[in-house]
């Protein structure tokens, strides 16, 4: 069989290329165990250049994982953890009076590192949160009247607790469309969490190593941007995007009344973005329907709106997405 | 006095000679009226027919009565005129059914008919007789206290099947409405169509297969370079009918997850379900990888299509009548010796 040029170029590119991806999930294992898909996905963000919202009960080694794939790259890293009473100027930054020079100084918050763990996103004000997620689209910040483009690469990881809902502030649809992400994280495995236990109870703990520079994560993405899309791929992406927005015109006309908004021009093109780091992640220079399947769920699942009888039915997005899967063909 | 005794002669031969033709005419026209009772309980009914016999060169108008003949004889029914011809005279009855409500005694006075001699060219009224008659009420014997009684309750007849018969097809036709909406509210509830097209038996999937193979190696399209779309269709061919015979959403599914079908339960040759993996994945290849394989390759994957589906159909097994009486005939022994 004999591919065409630039396809088996790019393969051997990618194979070449993505050689760090196996390294990074060794170091990863090191300290997770289990959670492929949780890893996968902050991979995904990594190289797609998409901020990535975690959610899952406590304890399910959210921050750890965060924590652990900043570790793996020679990069900044910070952290902030979202109360009722953080300000905005303690996210992006603030101008101090500096009595020695006598003038205002830039003071620039926890934001300007490559890294950002935004843990317990819900449990900040409105304002905090529409201060990060101004900053993570425009990726610059603007303190005082001076703007501050931020580094490269910057990856918001948010966490947020499906429970305990008082006293926290819900991100709105608007604002959750920014992240490209969502990954809902369940609980380990019978046979992983007796690891974890084991891996707990030894004296020194395992570290990740720093395998990466900074240059090789912005690299690496220009290389999944070449990764190739078929025509016939595109074209089921927007079928599915499609079918969440007019499920009626896909023979689900039962969807109809329990989707009150589906997914945006920004869904199709993280869910294009998403598949071609997932190929590039599987070591392959072209997109293929099980990488599109791959991160479906997670692309989608908080860009569907349930409307009040979906609710009443039980019927969450993860349905939706997967009725909306089982009946669109695949090209 | 001899004179006078011949003027009154001739006098009498002149009146005999003008009068007597007259009364011959005048004297075969006869009018009556008669009662078939003359005594009348209250409410009943009695005939009262009017009569004239007259000769044929006469012509006679018999009275007419619309609601009465008299006050408190009331008119129920005009009978049809009977005209009966006989020797050259006519006789016309003119029956009229009557009741009186009112107990008494009462006169049909002369009733006047008019007469025409035609032959004379003259018109003549006769009158007819005049009839009594009585209306007597229910006799009372004042005498015995019990005499008098209440109303007589109406009579119970028996509910026949002619007069149920409306009400029991209105009561249908209701209970049919409240089934139809029924079932229309169910549909639309549902949301199911409300008239359901009767499908066709589907084809065999095998045999749908087959033809599209054969249409798809006639079009021959990785001859003419399209190669993606001989393995798009190729793989279609295949999937639809995995999709048919197996009940796998091939069509809905990627390649690796029709695979893991196969590998759950659903039996299938270990080197079919290699080729089949390997004839997907390089479909695949073609449709999003630009790749562009060899002809024999090509030639290699339609084969596969046709070996796959020959090798995997399902075979209808049909029995003679004779094999199935046989083995029912073979099978109540075995049941008896049982």
């Amino acid at each position: 069989m004999s591919e065409v040029v630039d396809i088996k170029e790019l393969n051997e590119r990618i194979q070449k290329e993505s050689a760090f991806v196996d390294m990074i999930t060794i170091e990863m294992n090191k300290v997770i165990i289990g959670q492929k898909h949780l890893i996968e996905s902050l991979l995904i963000g990594l190289l797609s250049d998409g901020h990535v919202l975690l959610e899952g009960l406590p304890g399910l080694a959210k921050t750890l994982a965060i924590n652990t794939l900043a570790k793996t790259v020679d990069a900044g890293f910070s952290r902030i953890q979202f109360t009722p009473d953080l300000l905005p100027a303690d996210v992006i930054g603030t101008m101090i009076y500096s009595q020695k020079k006598e003038e205002f100084q830039v003071k620039k918050g926890p934001i300007f590192n490559n890294f950002v763990l935004a843990d317990e996103i819900n449990r900040a004000p409105a304002k905090v949160q529409s201060a990060l997620l101004e900053a993570m689209q425009e990726k610059q910040v603007t303190i005082g009247d001076q703007t501050f483009k931020l580094e490269k690469p910057f990856l918001v990881l948010a966490t947020q607790n499906p429970i305990e809902q008082e006293g926290t502030y819900p991100l709105p649809e608007a604002q959750v469309d920014r992240f490209m992400l969502k990954v809902v994280i369940n609980y380990p495995k019978k046979e992983e969490e007796l690891l974890i236990v084991r891996e707990n109870m030894r004296k020194d703990f395992p570290e990740a190593a720093t395998i990466l520079k900074t240059s090789d994560i912005l690299n690496a993405r220009d290389i999944v941007k070449e990764v190739y899309m078929d025509e016939k791929i595109e074209k089921y992406i927007v079928d599915i995007v499609f079918a969440t927005r007019y499920p009626h015109e896909y023979g689900l006309e039962h969807l109809k009344d329990m989707i009150s908004f589906g997914g945006s021009p920004r869904a199709s093109i993280n869910l294009s973005k998403a598949a071609k780091a997932f190929a590039f992640i599987k070591r392959r220079g072209y997109v293929i329907p099980e990488d599109i399947r791959a991160v479906c769920h997670d692309v989608l699942r908080h860009r569907i709106g349930l409307t009040y009888q979906a609710e009443a039915e039980n019927m969450t997005s993860e349905d939706i997405i997967n009725e909306i899967l089982n009946t669109i063909e695949v090209p | 006095m001899k004179w006078i005794n011949k003027v009154a002669g001739l006098f009498f031969i002149l009146s005999v000679m003008l009068v007597i033709p007259q009364m011959s005419v005048q004297g075969q026209v006869a009018v009556s009226v008669k009662m078939d009772t003359s005594m009348l309980l209250i409410g009943d009914q009695t005939n009262v027919v009017f009569e004239a016999s007259f000769p044929e060169s006469a012509m006679v108008s018999m009275p007419v009565f619309s609601d009465t003949i008299i006050d408190k004889l009331e008119i129920i029914n005009i009978a049809n005129t009977d005209t009966i011809r006989e020797n050259k005279s006519v006789l016309i009855r003119q029956k009229y059914l009557v009741t009186s409500f009112d107990s008494g005694w009462y006169e049909i006075p002369p009733v006047q008919f008019v007469v025409g001699f035609l032959s004379e060219n003259r018109m003549d009224t006769l009158q007819s007789n005049s009839v009594y008659f009585g209306v007597m009420t229910m006799p009372i014997d004042t005498a015995n206290a019990d005499a008098i009684t209440d109303i007589k309750v109406p009579i119970d007849a028996p509910i026949t099947f002619k007069e149920v018969l409306p009400f029991a097809g209105i009561g249908l036709g209701v209970l049919l409405l409240a089934f139809l909406a029924y079932i229309l509210y169910l549909k639309l509830t549902k949301k199911e169509p409300i008239f359901v097209k009767k499908e066709k038996p589907k084809e065999p999937a095998h045999i749908v297969a087959f033809r599209d193979l054969e249409a798809l190696k006639e079009a021959k399209l990785w001859q003419k370079g399209q190669v993606k779309e001989y393995y798009s269709r190729l793989t279609e061919v295949v999937r639809v009918y995995i999709e048919d015979r197996y009940d796998i959403l091939a069509m809905e599914s990627t390649t690796d997850e029709i695979i893991d079908a196969f590998r759950l339960g659903r039996e299938l040759d270990r080197e079919l379900k290699d080729d089949l993996f390997d004839t997907l994945v390089l479909a695949d290849f073609v449709k999003f990888a630009k790749a562009s394989p060899m002809a024999d390759e090509n030639e290699k994957s339609m084969l596969f299509a046709y070996n796959f589906i020959s090798k995997t159909k399902v075979v209808e097994v049909l029995r003679d009548e004779d094999e199935v009486d046989e083995t029912e005939s073979k099978s109540i022994s075995e049941g008896k010796n049982e």
